[in-house]
């Protein structure tokens, strides 16, 4: 089998992903992007691993459609998991086609020589000779091959962000980078009468509309903004269209279509049964920066148009400006600049989509669009509601011998750019294209609305039925961990509901239904660090809740422990996390990720909800919209168990599920009481008590 | 325009002289005239923390701060804190995507600045206004309990 990794086969060129650079360094390019997860640092550290240079001898260059290669969005916590081996296997070659020009200046054998902090080796000492001297020599058009690559396994060299100090400093974000001649626009969805007059605007301020798109746009931002906020204020100003209750539960949703498993095992239908209803509400992304984006057309010569974008994905996002704005793709430069946090598909493509629009008015000039948080919450996608219902039949011990879960979700894949759910883009109707046909993210990219469907334990043949909501009150994308936080909550509880029917301890009833030793290892972990043995009794108003998932049954292993205490709310205590992820590239990453999980997690699972007020409003602020505060944060302990030695795994979603389902599940052992929604808040809690779950 | 509000601001130890638009924001002026984009746009409403700077010893939005009404006022950004702080932030790699650090620094500045040395509670007390997705908040609090020694 062959060890080049297939994105190095399909694009072999060893400098189209590290190039060396005539300053003795080498210059990397990732495809991937930073979103605020720290991939780029963690490329950054394997490539200069793989070189056997120190970090400060490779240069980073964010992600741009005319530099680097195409390696799609990041996302589904994949970016170490294949970028990183494509990296680590590129400084490979490279550091064996130096050794072989520093082996020929020696007149010695390879053998004798390496590299490591930017010096060659010779016999394990510093030679005299730096790789730096050897950059100038290497043949920029070398190709990858599997003889080039040595036995070290991926790793990468410690390091801090390498975007952090500049953030701190005060810039390094998109929202912060100056242009000559730049021209800023508020946009003015929600506009009354769109298509008339918005009356006097000040000096320097004009209305541009293209189709339906309505924007202030002038040179002082500080005076478009002002214009915008003015309009906003007034009376008549309907943000969006008014939105009730009965629109966001998925009861009585249109159905697309009703997939049922393939094979029906009847023949193991138990008259004994456990049936559950679970539910989660629409979600906010809620960044804490609003998107932005420039854009500027350039009136002759290549490219036509050039975009600044916080996006996930700088190719998807080109396709779907070329098509939109019926360019060659050649013809579309987009480059990555830094937003804030990113966990999904959230506004950066619309307003990008939005700066080329009106841009376009303005030739030559750069346009910069930045959303308002009322833009940001009410047009950004929101992570759909779903519905997941649970049925078992059990034999006399309360294990089950069928099982049937049913998934009903609206789309959790309309990103720009991919094939199913292009072109999606909030601007749409200025660009004249049409609501595209909704799909879901199919089951080979992990899915969407069935995304960890499948309980990770040895069960009867797993029946899973989908069913698709066509036509969701909102508009419905990607949200980190997409479906498989509703699918694990739900999974997770009736897990516990079955144990507590079964008179069996919940640890000691998942771990009976289990054979995978990293699985069985990572909840009997959580189960020590909690002091799981003495865990309070059921009722008291101080509950222990543990949840387990592989997220997608191919990234890390996880357990969750939760404590809450419930007097007149729940307060989250203390969470517990134990995480196989094989070998962890960057620790203090790796943390930040796990802890960063956690924390955005329980924010759901405790006070999230897109709910409209008694005028059908949608929330427009965070008054509307209440997180987690600093105060409210539980004190948390992380364990990583995995073996060095395993390949790593993706850690980014992992934790999303099992830590609102250990949540509800704590909730429900505090109360004896089955929790059946999200968010675990007073109604539900107070639904549940009367049964009413 | 002649009349526009003409005020003098001490900013990170600069004195500047700005002429200011009636209905301009402090973080309009920082971000706009004086090109200082640590203080960011988050909410527009004081409710987020992002846009957080220092105005004559207190930590205050920016984002609804008339700049015409600071007249004389003495203002530290994000950009002119406590050296300790961004060291620290660095140290403990406190901060996801940052959006929200620096408005945090601002805050934190406040309380180093005080003359008893600061507790975990004032430090607890002075993140409070300040939201962040990312779920950075443990590293955060590291941090700013490494600034602070305690």
């Amino acid at each position: 089998m062959s060890r080049l990794p297939q994105a190095l086969k399909e694009r072999p060129r060893l400098a189209d992903w590290i190039a060396p650079a005539s300053d003795g360094r080498f210059v990397v390019l990732p495809g991937k992007v930073e979103l605020g997860q720290g991939v780029v640092t963690a490329i950054w550290g394997i490539a200069a691993a793989a070189l056997g240079v120190s970090v400060d001898d490779v240069v980073l260059t964010p992600a741009a459609t005319d530099t680097s290669p195409d390696e799609g969005f990041t996302v589904g916590s994949l970016s170490i998991t294949t970028s990183g081996p494509v990296f680590f296997a590129v400084g490979q070659c490279w550091r064996s086609l130096m050794l072989r020009v520093a082996s020929e200046r020696f007149g010695c054998d390879r053998d004798r020589l390496d590299c490591a902090g930017g010096l060659v080796l010779r016999d394990g000492v510093d030679s005299g000779m730096r790789v730096a001297d050897l950059i100038v020599a290497l043949d920029r058009d070398a190709v990858a091959r599997e003889d080039l690559l040595d036995e070290r396994t991926m790793h990468g060299l410690p390091q801090g962000r390498v975007d952090l100090a500049g953030k701190l400093a005060g810039s390094g974000f998109l929202h912060d980078l100056t242009f000559d001649n730049l021209l800023h626009a508020r946009m003015l969805r929600g506009a009354p009468n769109p298509s008339g007059d918005v009356g006097p605007l000040p000096q320097g301020v004009t209305c541009c509309r293209v189709g339906d798109l309505v924007a202030l746009v002038g040179a002082d931002e500080g005076a478009v903004a002002r214009a915008a906020e003015r309009l906003r204020a007034k009376p008549d100003w309907d943000p969006a269209p008014e939105l009730h209750h009965a629109d966001l539960t998925l009861e009585a949703a249109d159905l697309l279509r009703t997939v049922p498993s393939a094979r029906v095992a009847e023949a193991a239908r138990s008259n004994l049964r456990h049936q559950a209803t679970f539910t989660r509400p629409w979600l906010l992304h809620g960044s804490i920066g609003p998107s932005c984006a420039v854009a500027r057309w350039h009136p002759e010569g290549a490219p036509t148009l050039e975009v600044w974008s916080h996006t996930q994905g700088v190719f998807p996002l080109r396709r779907s400006l070329a098509a939109a704005f019926d360019l060659d793709a050649r013809q579309v430069v987009v480059r990555h600049a830094m937003g804030a946090g990113c966990y999904g598909h959230n506004g950066a493509d619309d307003v990008a989509a939005d700066a080329a629009v009106l841009a376009r008015a303005y030739p030559g000039r750069p346009v910069r669009v930045q959303w308002s948080r009322a833009d940001e919450m009410l047009f950004a996608p929101a992570a759909p509601a779903m519905t997941v219902m649970l049925e078992a039949g059990l034999n006399d011990k309360g294990t089950p011998v069928d099982w049937t879960i049913t998934v009903r979700s609206p789309t959790h894949g309309s990103r720009p750019g991919t094939p199913a759910g292009f072109p999606t883009l909030a601007g749409r109707e200025a660009l004249g294209q049409s609501e595209p046909e909704a799909s879901d993210l199919p089951l080979q990219m992990g899915g969407g609305g069935l995304r960890n469907a499948i309980a990770p334990y040895d069960l009867p043949e797993q029946q899973v039925v989908h069913e698709f909501v066509a036509a969701p009150a909102l508009r419905a994308s990607a949200m980190r961990g997409l479906g498989a936080h509703a699918n694990v909550f739900a999974i997770e509880r009736f897990m516990d509901e079955l144990a507590l029917r079964a008179e069996t301890d919940p640890l000691e009833y998942r771990l009976g239904l289990m054979s995978e030793a990293r699985g069985m290892a990572v909840l009997t972990r959580v189960a020590q660090m909690s002091g799981w043995g003495e865990r309070p009794a059921s009722g008291g108003g101080h509950g222990l809740g543990l949840a387990f998932s592989r997220y997608k049954l191919s990234a890390a292993w996880v357990a969750i422990a939760a404590e809450v205490q419930i007097e007149e709310d729940v307060r989250l205590t203390r969470v517990w996390a134990a995480v196989d992820a094989g070998r962890v590239i960057d620790p203090v990453g790796a943390r930040n990720q796990i802890e960063g999980g956690i924390v955005q997690s329980a924010s759901w699972a405790l006070m999230e909800q897109i709910v409209p007020d008694g005028l059908g409003r949608r929330p427009m602020a965070w008054a509307d919209y209440p997180i987690l505060r600093f105060s409210q944060l539980p004190q948390i302990s992380i364990d990583f168990t995995g073996d060095d030695m395993a390949p790593p795994l993706g850690i980014g979603e992992v934790c999303v599920g099992p830590v609102s389902a250990a949540i509800a599940n704590a909730c429900a052992h505090a109360l004896a009481v089955p929790v059946r929604r999200l968010p675990v808040d007073r109604d539900t809690l107070e639904r549940a008590l009367l049964s009413d779950t | 325009m002649n009349n526009a509000p003409q005020i003098r601001v001490l900013v990170n130890g600069t004195s500047r002289d700005l002429t200011v638009a009636a209905e301009e924001t402090l973080l309009q002026t920082l971000r706009g005239q004086l090109h200082l984009t640590g203080a960011k746009y988050g909410c527009g409403a004081e409710a987020c923390g992002a846009c957080m700077v220092v105005v004559n010893g207190a930590a205050i939005p920016a984002c609804t701060l008339r700049s015409a009404d600071l007249d004389g006022a003495i203002v530290v950004t994000p950009e002119g804190v406590d050296v300790r702080l961004p060291a620290a932030f660095v140290a403990e790699q406190a901060g996801q995507c940052a959006y929200c650090v620096p408005g945090i620094l601002a805050s934190l500045h406040v309380v180093m600045a005080r003359g008893a040395p600061p507790d975990r509670n004032a430090i607890l007390a002075a993140l409070e206004p300040h939201l962040c997705r990312c779920g950075a908040q443990p590293a955060i609090l590291r941090a700013a309990f490494r600034a602070a020694e305690v």
